[in-house]
């Protein structure tokens, strides 16, 4: 009996160590969700609510209490939108991590404990909040930012009184109150509303910040770490370390990058924590710190802990956020911060194949959208950018948009080599070879070999003997200042073929792009590339004008899909007539309708239909949520594309054909409707056209029936060539009744399920 | 009407085999529809100062109609109708002179209400903007472009009035008909009307198709020059009266209907 009990205790731990994901950062895939999905995830918003409003303390008034279930409403389906963003995880390390400092602060307070549940969410910004129904979101960056465990359990000790006295809650309904003048607000300007309103959220962060530092002091943790959090906070907008960036970095044989590409002097850091917090929801950071300072600093700090968990651990946990964070500037097309966050990693880790792919994909990206003249809407400038990553935004802005292409190349060549097998960074070098070829009219004979580069080398060491008398200086820039002096005495024609031969030479420093691919030229895989680059921009633009067609024209798609992924419905329904416009319980219970309509138009049109959706999956489908995480970041980063008009290879791409493959198809469906109802308009002129007589009835029954509209959009994507094969909209007059919806989805499910003409 | 219809019948075998979307792919639906339109009787009453006419001085027209349309694209319906109009000449008097009558009696005369029924066949076309609303057919706006042809028969009507001889409303002194079919009148033939119409169908319960619309239509059988009997006859008068009835009844109608899928 005994040696059963052990046998299944070790075949229990076998696989709990084979479930759990182990990251390895040298091919670092992302974090992801793990183990039970929690209802957090999975049950109906409009069933929160309306546990939520059972719950609800009686107000004094009608009013206040309709306030109370307003927010009610509105929190919990936004919450819920944030939940099913995909960038919400569970169950993951950090996830964990964070949980566990929960548990030791609230060890005394088992109801809190259970109530608090904390999630991360994949953010670079340096943030965590607080929901009304007790969920803490931590963002990756954050925890990528802090110094310690024990600042770490400060920010939460904040957020959990936040929750412990329902300041959400409190302040809608007072922000309510302000903005219908009742009370103590009576007779207040619209300024003094926003002012009182700002002057309230910092009454409840300092509340915050006191009660939290009361259940913090209850804990083991460090009181001197506590003064560290406030610098997180004042430099949180800095990436997580301040490193300066080699300016040789990119640099190799006589492939050197002019000096101009690079500041001589950066930005200063100007952060300040004293700044003038009246329009602001936060007490500034001067105040909090000397708040915090005060009542810690007769406190005794022996033994206190920056760390209660093991330290290795937290640096895990913090290197997972930062390597996460690769991915979400990515996703988020912040290439140049991408590209220096893999900067500072890599300093650690210099041959990291995962941190090369980050940053050929960064380069990949500036190279695609410059060359592309596409612009993305969150581009920082330089100057708008401090500290020594101020560096790298000035050298992806500065230079040439083929010296980037070439660049971009050459990095995405190098990334294709130490990942061989990488498909995605393939296709990424044969895009930036047709960017080369069609944008930028370079060929391979516009490169220069090893071979070339050594006879140029000597050719130019010998004329920079000529022309300036001193043969002991080979580099190229030393070469240009030399090329100044000109020869005291000489005839004109010396002059003259002096002065061309210094052209040349300069013109040699500015064509030091030329030499990018010196030690790729000799490998045939990569002559090939550049050899058949030309007729894949061809492809590319036939491609790009089908879109454009579908993009404006309602064109008959056909795509001839025999099975389909169909990704998270979305239906939203809002009624301009009231007071809120907003209707989410009908909009939700609208869209839990949608699955009956889209398979039911599947099994008469013979289109196998797979169904994702967040409110149908089953506690042990995470491996479901994280897909629907996927395919959601795709979307997300795929639509700026195509908002930007940039043709290029989504970064979340090899992600998306990995679920494809899971799902044994390549297609897959965001179907969404949109459904208005608005007041009448040009109610006079109508009444007018009644003078002819005979439109009487047209117009009176136009005046009667309200204004409907519905607008109905779909997207498919095809993943095996990354890109939308259907871009469906269909804006209707009409309201959403079943039988509308009914047909238009049954015409979208038909366009993808017939086969195209032929 | 033969012809229309075999063209109906082969459009509807042209787009069968294409991909058309339909209801969830219905595509063929029987309609039953009124068509109401308002009957304004005053001028035809106004002789009829003791109101002994059957009709009241306002009534309703309907039309009952019996359409097939077939769904040929997402925008365009095809289908055809048989519609049937029952209505009434009320309070009127027509006559026919009798020749070589003896007697200082010219006319046979018949004054009463004059029931007509007159029988279209139609073809029509229903177009589901969707490029601009969105709409796609069979559901949603639609304009429907309408061509009826068809006939109209008159019999006597509910009221007669048969006092005989007696002075007739021209101060003629007549024989009293007390059956309009006696006047031998012919009837119209081949009237032709259009109509436009605007409205709007949706399905209940996947098979049922609610259809509502109003309608503006013409008869252009009077323009055509088809009225039967010679100017200044009271048969002429007949034949007018007569289109003007049934123009009326097209003029402008609410249309209610329901329909069915059948495939």
């Amino acid at each position: 009996m005994k040696k059963q009990l052990i046998v299944c205790a070790f075949l229990f731990l076998f696989a709990e160590i084979l479930s759990a994901q182990v990251y390895n950062l040298q091919q670092f895939q992302g974090l992801d969700s793990q183990g039970e999905i929690p209802e957090d995830f999975t049950k109906l918003s409009s069933l929160k609510f309306q546990e939520d409003v059972e719950n609800i303390e009686e107000s004094n008034s009608n009013r206040e209490q309709r306030d109370k279930e307003d927010f009610l409403l509105q929190s919990n389906f936004l919450m819920d939108d944030i939940l099913h963003s995909g960038r919400v995880i569970f169950g993951d390390p950090v996830t964990n991590y964070l949980n566990e400092i929960k548990d030791n602060l609230l060890k005394d307070d088992k109801e809190a404990r259970n109530e608090i549940r904390i999630y991360t969410l994949l953010s670079n910004e340096v943030n965590a909040f607080t929901a009304n129904n007790g969920i803490v979101l931590v963002t990756t960056g954050l925890v990528a930012q802090v110094e310690n465990e024990a600042q770490l359990a400060f920010i939460l000790c904040h957020e959990f009184n936040h929750y412990t006295e329902k300041h959400a809650i409190n302040s809608y309904v007072e922000t309510k109150r302000m903005e219908r003048g009742t009370g103590i607000y009576r007779s207040l300007d619209p300024r003094d509303i926003d002012l009182e309103r700002f002057r309230y959220s910092k009454e409840l962060e300092t509340e915050a910040d006191d009660l939290g530092l009361d259940l913090y002091k209850k804990s083991n943790y460090s009181l001197q770490a506590v003064e560290g959090v406030f610098d997180v906070l004042l430099y949180s907008y800095l990436p997580f370390d301040e490193v300066e960036f080699n300016k040789t970095y990119f640099n190799n044989g006589r492939y050197v990058l002019p000096d101009e590409l690079f500041l001589d002097t950066l930005s200063a850091i100007t952060a300040e924590e004293d700044y003038d917090d009246e329009e602001s929801t936060h007490p500034n950071i001067k105040k909090r710190r000397e708040a915090i300072y005060s009542a810690i600093e007769t406190l005794n700090d022996d033994n206190r802990k920056y760390f209660i968990q093991p330290e290795d651990e937290f640096r895990r946990v913090q290197d997972l956020c930062r390597y996460e964070g690769c991915d979400i500037y990515l996703n988020d097309l912040r290439y140049e911060d991408a590209f220096y966050q893999a900067y500072l990693l890599q300093l650690d880790d210099p041959d990291n194949p995962y941190l090369k792919k980050v940053m050929a994909q960064a380069i990949y990206g500036l190279s695609a959208y410059h060359s592309q003249n596409a612009s993305r809407g969150n581009r920082m400038r330089y100057d708008d950018v401090e500290g020594y990553s101020q560096q790298v935004f000035y050298l992806f802005e500065k230079i040439p948009d083929d010296e980037l292409s070439v660049l971009a190349l050459k990095y995405a060549w190098q990334a294709h080599k130490a990942n061989p097998d990488n498909l995605y960074i393939e296709n990424i070098c044969k895009q930036l070879a047709g960017e080369l070829a069609n944008i930028h009219n370079l060929y391979k004979l516009d490169f220069y070999t090893t071979a070339q580069m050594q006879a140029d080398s000597l050719k130019l060491a010998k004329e920079t003997t000529a022309v300036s008398q001193d043969s002991t200086k080979e580099e190229p820039i030393i070469t240009e200042i030399v090329v100044e002096k000109k020869p005291v005495k000489s005839s004109k024609y010396q002059k003259i073929k002096s002065e061309e031969k210094a052209a040349d030479i300069k013109n040699e420093v500015n064509y030091y792009w030329k030499y990018a691919f010196a030690e790729y030229l000799n490998e045939k895989e990569f002559t090939d590339l550049l050899k058949t680059s030309k007729t894949e921009k061809e492809d590319d633009e036939a491609e790009t004008i089908r879109y454009r067609k579908s993009r404006y024209k309602k064109i008959e798609y056909q795509l001839g899909v025999d099975d389909i992924v169909i990704v998270n419905p979305a239906y939203y329904k809002i009624d301009e007539t009231k007071n809120n416009p907003i209707k989410y319980e009908a909009a939700e219970k609208s869209r839990v309708a949608l699955r009956e309509k889209i398979n039911e138009s599947g099994d008469v049109l013979n289109l196998d239909i797979e169904y994702l959706d967040h409110n149908f999956l089953k506690d042990t489908e995470a491996k479901k949520f994280n897909d629907l995480a996927v395919l959601n970041a795709w979307l997300a980063e795929e639509l700026e594309h195509l908002d930007s008009d940039a043709d290029m290879i989504n970064s979340m791409q090899e992600e998306f054909e990995a679920v494809a493959e899971k799902y044994g198809t390549d297609h897959f469906a965001w179907i969404g409707i949109v459904s208005f109802k608005e007041p009448e308009e040009n109610v006079g002129s109508k009444l007018l056209a009644c003078i002819l007589y005979p439109l009487i009835p047209f117009i009176v029954a136009d005046l009667v029936t309200p204004n409907y509209s519905t607008f109905f959009f779909t997207l498919v994507a095809n993943a095996e060539t990354g890109n939308f094969e259907m871009e469906f909209y269909n804006n209707t007059n009409l309201n959403d009744k079943e039988a509308v919806q009914t047909s238009n989805i049954f015409y979208i499910m038909q366009q993808i399920k017939t086969d195209p003409k032929k | 009407m033969k012809m229309l219809l075999s063209a109906f019948i082969v459009l509807c075998m042209i787009t069968a085999s294409a991909q058309v979307p339909g209801y969830k792919g219905r595509h063929m639906a029987l309609h039953v529809e009124t068509a109401i339109s308002p009957a304004l009787n005053g001028d035809y009453l106004s002789d009829d100062a003791d109101h002994l006419s059957t009709a009241n001085t306002v009534g309703i027209n309907t039309r009952l109609i019996i359409a097939a349309d077939y769904t040929v694209s997402k925008s365009v319906s095809l289908g055809f109708s048989g519609q049937y109009l029952p209505t009434m000449i009320p309070y009127a008097y027509y006559a026919v002179e009798l020749p070589e009558n003896p007697s200082e009696i010219e006319y046979a005369g018949y004054l009463g209400d004059v029931d007509i029924d007159a029988y279209f066949g139609s073809a029509f076309i229903k177009l589901y903007s969707f490029g601009r609303s969105g709409a796609i057919a069979p559901v949603g706006k639609y304009h429907k472009i309408e061509i009826a042809y068809g006939y109209a028969k008159a019999s006597t009507g509910g009221y007669v009035e048969v006092n005989e001889p007696h002075d007739s409303p021209h101060g003629r002194p007549d024989i009293a008909l007390d059956a309009f079919e006696d006047l031998n009148y012919e009837y119209a033939e081949g009237i032709l009307a259009v109509m436009y119409s605007y409205g709007k169908e949706t399905v209940y319960f996947d098979r049922l198709i609610g259809n509502i619309n109003m309608q503006i239509g013409a008869v252009l059988w009077e323009y055509l020059g088809n009225l039967k009997g010679n100017f200044g006859t009271t048969e002429y008068e007949f034949q007018s009266d007569l289109i003007g009835r049934i123009g009326g009844a097209y003029f402008l109608n609410l249309t209610l209907g329901i329909g069915y899928f059948v495939f």
